[in-house]
């Protein structure tokens, strides 16, 4: 099956996923953070970060321009960039824009190299010197990708059926574009447009630059009329922090802090993989057998009736705002 | 820019922004597309004013043209997007049948790749996927279509209509009956769910709206969840046999061990999405069977909480209570 929207599901924006995602291609070393804040002290926890993923939609009236920038052909300045091709899939595709261009890193240390991996790494040999187009083909009828894509969305069966979340933000609505230095340069990966846009030139702080050109773009929107989110793909965190701090060179004052982070970190993981393993598998089941220990339990009238209160008031509300249920 | 397409057909309007029922309206027309400026165009032309009407730009990939099984004449088909909830019904007019498949493949792969050649496309084989009933013959002087082979005014999907265990479906063949063990046949039930409760499944006449105020999600609350599974100490090792074993609960979970599990965002959203799909096209009644409900309970919300209501102490067991009655 090759280029069918139909195949792809729609997936949440969530970190953990992206996160998932990436390892189970293979990629290693890496995992992807929501980035609440792009303030100093923030940035500095989540330091060493290699890519930015800024998702937004616009609603109302009014349009942003387009970002400032200049245009160049990917395969003259060695960027590896791919065209979006199909819809449900604008949030790997901004993940594989970004993890292409990450260069690896070999490290002595366990769970701290940085690498593609064997899978992304044949893909990227065999679309050496591809037009982006191609490149977004390879990707959007590679059977691995969609297949892992796609693994996150098993919760329920209903789920390849897009009205099954009339409440969810589609994820489809939301525009993904990579910001990342290659070369020395920082970089914006649009799927949806052209080619890469050239920003600036930078150093070691390209987060900084990346910042204010990511605020200079949500500045061109008139106020209130964006949503959106930033995703920082960054060095996996848990082998770093306790290596740092197991290490008898770390002073006693930064290990407190360094422990606090590790902390917070394992419980991310936790939770990332308890609501991963229920995304990548079918729920229904239980969830069936929830409904009838309910019925059987005799619960059941006063819960429905309450429901059904709430339901009407609902209803209520919304007819008194003049919309349909 | 050259027409690429051009297949008779009028459009079908729904009865009410709810309702599943669709009916023929009768104007002649064609759905016809073209390509240009890197655009896909598919419109509704009338043959009597010769105006288009409800054009669409279309990307390669965004949208299906399907037949709709439930209609027995087999003249009425859905263009139906992936990106929105949009669908439009069309009733093939030709008054020869026998090239409506081509038709539909053609719009079909068309739809997929602007640089399709019509005709190229291998005709899949057709299932017969519904009983067949007499095709409603177009008598003169009634006041319905007059283009011959139209479909009697009905719904897209005829409220009589009980699929056999399995949910009508064009070439999956599979025998797989509703209760399904393995995975793979897990998956293609899904699977036929999906294109059923998309191709209308059961209808209710008066549609969404008339269905239980009480959501599913409310019912099945994290708080009431919470409750239930605090209320019972038994309930843990009902529960473990379905939840993934990648979680790496014991045999007999506790109610703290649970309780992070059945109240994750994927749960609420497994519960919606069954809300979903009984509030707008049902389940089939033998997959409501094999789960030891009656089998009108996957007609609507109300039904199912109905249908759940009804248990007695010990059904929610009734796997193993059948077992020991043997």
């Amino acid at each position: 099956m090759s280029d069918d929207p139909s195949g792809w599901s729609l997936t949440e924006s969530d970190p953990q996923v992206f996160t998932q995602l990436l390892r189970d291609l293979g990629v290693k070393g890496l995992q992807v953070d929501d980035l609440y804040s792009l303030d100093a002290s923030t940035l500095e926890t989540l330091k060493p970060i290699h890519a930015l993923i800024f998702l937004f939609k616009h609603v109302g009236y009014g349009d942003g321009s387009g970002s400032s920038g200049v245009e160049v052909d990917p395969l003259e300045s060695g960027v590896w960039f791919a065209n979006q091709v199909i819809n449900n899939s604008c949030g790997t595709l901004a993940a594989m824009n970004a993890v292409m261009n990450i260069p690896a890193q070999k490290s002595e240390y366990e769970g701290e190299t940085i690498e593609l991996g064997a899978e992304l790494d044949n893909l990227r040999d065999f679309g050496a010197g591809m037009e982006s187009m191609d490149l977004g083909h390879i990707l959007s009828s590679s059977d691995r990708i969609r297949e892992v894509h796609n693994s996150f969305s098993k919760s329920s069966p209903f789920s390849m059926d897009p009205s099954a979340f009339p409440e969810r933000e589609k994820e489809d609505a939301y525009h993904f574009v990579t910001y990342l230095p290659i070369h020395g340069v920082l970089y914006e990966l649009d799927g949806l447009r052209k080619t890469p846009v050239m920003h600036a030139a930078v150093e070691d702080d390209w987060v900084d630059t990346a910042r204010e050109t990511i605020e200079a773009r949500i500045a061109a929107y008139p106020a209130g009329s964006l949503m959106f989110n930033l995703l920082a793909i960054r060095s996996a965190a848990v082998p770093r922090l306790t290596r740092q701090i197991n290490d008898d060179a770390t002073p006693a004052a930064e290990k407190y802090q360094l422990s606090d982070q590790l902390e917070h970190e394992k419980s991310k993981a936790a939770r990332g993989k308890l609501e991963n393993t229920l995304r990548q598998n079918n729920l229904l089941p239980v969830v069936f057998q929830l409904f009838k220990e309910m019925g059987q339990s005799g619960t059941m009238d006063k819960t429905v009736e309450d429901a059904r209160a709430k339901g009407r008031e609902r209803r209520e509300k919304a007819k008194a705002k003049g919309e349909e249920e | 820019m050259s027409i690429l397409i051009s297949v008779p057909a009028g459009r079908c309007h729904r009865r009410s922004p709810d309702s599943k029922w669709v009916d023929p309206a009768p104007e002649k027309g064609s759905i016809e597309m073209k390509f240009e400026d890197d655009l896909m165009h598919l419109w509704w032309k009338s043959k009597s004013t010769g105006s288009i009407e409800d054009e669409l730009i279309v990307f390669p990939g965004e949208a299906t043209f399907e037949q709709v099984k439930q209609d027995p004449t087999g003249r009425t088909h859905i263009l139906k997007f992936s990106s929105s909830d949009q669908n439009y019904f069309f009733w093939f007019q030709r008054a020869n049948k026998s090239t409506d498949l081509r038709a539909q493949v053609d719009l079909n792969a068309f739809l997929q790749d602007p640089s399709y050649r019509v005709g190229s496309a291998p005709l899949p084989a057709v299932a017969a996927a519904i009983p067949s009933t007499p095709m409603p013959s177009s008598s003169s002087g009634s006041s319905g279509p007059s283009a011959p082979g139209a479909p009697a005014r009905s719904a897209a999907g005829a409220a009589s209509l009980e699929p056999a265990a399995t949910p009508s479906a064009p070439s999956a063949g599979t025998g797989a009956a509703a209760s399904s063990s393995s995975l793979s046949t897990q998956e293609e039930m899904a699977r036929l769910l999906v294109q059923w409760a998309q191709s209308g499944g059961i209808s209710s006449p008066s549609g969404a709206a008339a269905d239980d105020a009480a959501r599913l999600t409310d019912v099945l609350s994290p708080a009431n969840i919470t409750a239930l599974v605090r209320s019972d100490p038994s309930i843990g090792a009902r529960l473990k046999p379905l939840l993934p074993p990648a979680l790496g609960l014991s045999e007999n979970p506790t109610a703290e061990d649970l309780i992070p599990v059945l109240t994750a965002p994927q749960i609420t959203d497994a519960v919606a999405s069954l809300d979903n799909a009984l509030r707008s096209g049902g389940l089939p009644g033998g997959m409501m069977r094999d789960l030891g409900l009656p089998e009108g309970a996957g007609t609507s919300v109300k039904a199912f909480l109905d249908a759940l209501a009804g248990l007695k102490k010990g059904d929610a067991a009734s796997e193993d209570r059948m077992e020991t009655d043997e």
